[in-house]
C-alpha cells in the first residue's frame, strides 16, 4: 500500500533534482558562457550539442517531476492546490511547480527552438526570444527558491513552520 | 492635481538613472527569490492558517 508513494517520492526527488539542476546550469553556468563565447566565436559548440541536449533532459525531467509530484499527493491532490487546513505549504509549492512547468512548455522550450534554429525564425524574432526564454528562465529560478522551501517543508515540517 | 503627479516623480538620486529589469542579473534574481518567499511564507501564515 505504502509502495506507490514511496516510488512516487524517489522518481519525485531525481526527476526534480535533475529539472531543477538543470535550471540552475542553464542560469549559473550557460548564460554567461554563452556570453564569453560569442566575444571568441566559439559558441557554436554549446549551442548546437549542448544547449539542446541540456533542454531534452529539462523539459522532459520537468514533466516527470510534476507527474510523480501529482501521484504523491494521490488523493490530496484537490486538497493541496486548494489550500486545504494543513496542505497550504505543500500546496504553494504545488502550484509554483505547476506555474514552472508551464513556463518551460510555454515560454522556454518554444523561444529556445527558434534561438536554436531547430524552428525558423528571422533575426529580429530570435532577438525576442532571447529576451523571452532568458527572462522566463530567470523567472523560473526565482520561483525555484519558495518551491523549494515550501516543497521541503511545507509538508513534512509545517507544524514547526506554523503553516 | 500636481501634487499627485509630483508624488509619483523619482527621487533626485534616481533620475536618468534607466530602471532595469531585476531578473537581468543573477543576484537580482536572487534577491526577488529570497524576497517572494518571505511574502509567500508570511502569506500562507496570515491568511491560509
Amino acid at each position: 500500500m505504502d509502495f506507490v508513494p514511496a516510488v512516487a517520492r524517489w522518481v519525485h526527488f531525481l526527476a526534480g533534482v535533475m529539472w531543477i539542476g538543470l535550471l540552475y546550469y542553464f542560469n549559473f553556468v550557460q548564460v554567461p558562457a554563452l556570453k564569453a563565447a560569442a566575444a571568441d566565436g566559439s559558441a557554436a559548440g554549446i549551442t548546437r550539442h549542448v544547449a539542446p541536449r541540456a533542454l531534452l533532459y529539462f523539459r522532459w525531467s520537468a514533466v516527470v517531476t510534476w507527474l510523480a509530484g501529482a501521484a504523491l499527493l494521490g488523493n490530496q491532490f484537490v486538497n493541496a492546490f486548494t489550500f486545504q487546513q494543513g496542505m497550504a505549504g505543500i500546496g504553494i509549492g504545488a502550484w509554483l511547480g505547476t506555474i514552472m512547468l508551464f513556463n518551460v512548455w510555454a515560454l522556454i522550450w518554444p523561444n529556445q527552438q527558434k534561438i536554436l534554429g531547430m524552428k525558423p525564425a528571422t533575426d529580429e524574432a530570435k532577438a525576442k526570444a532571447r529576451r523571452v526564454a532568458l527572462l522566463a528562465s530567470r523567472a523560473n529560478m526565482m520561483l525555484s527558491m519558495p518551491l523549494l522551501f515550501f516543497m521541503a517543508g511545507g509538508w513534512s515540517h509545517r507544524a514547526a513552520f506554523g503553516l | 492635481m500636481l501634487e499627485s503627479r509630483q508624488a509619483f516623480e523619482p527621487a533626485d538620486a534616481f533620475k536618468g538613472m534607466p530602471m532595469k529589469n531585476p531578473l537581468e542579473s543573477i543576484w537580482g534574481t536572487i534577491i526577488c527569490g529570497l524576497i517572494l518567499t518571505a511574502i509567500l511564507y508570511w502569506a500562507a501564515r496570515a491568511l491560509l492558517h
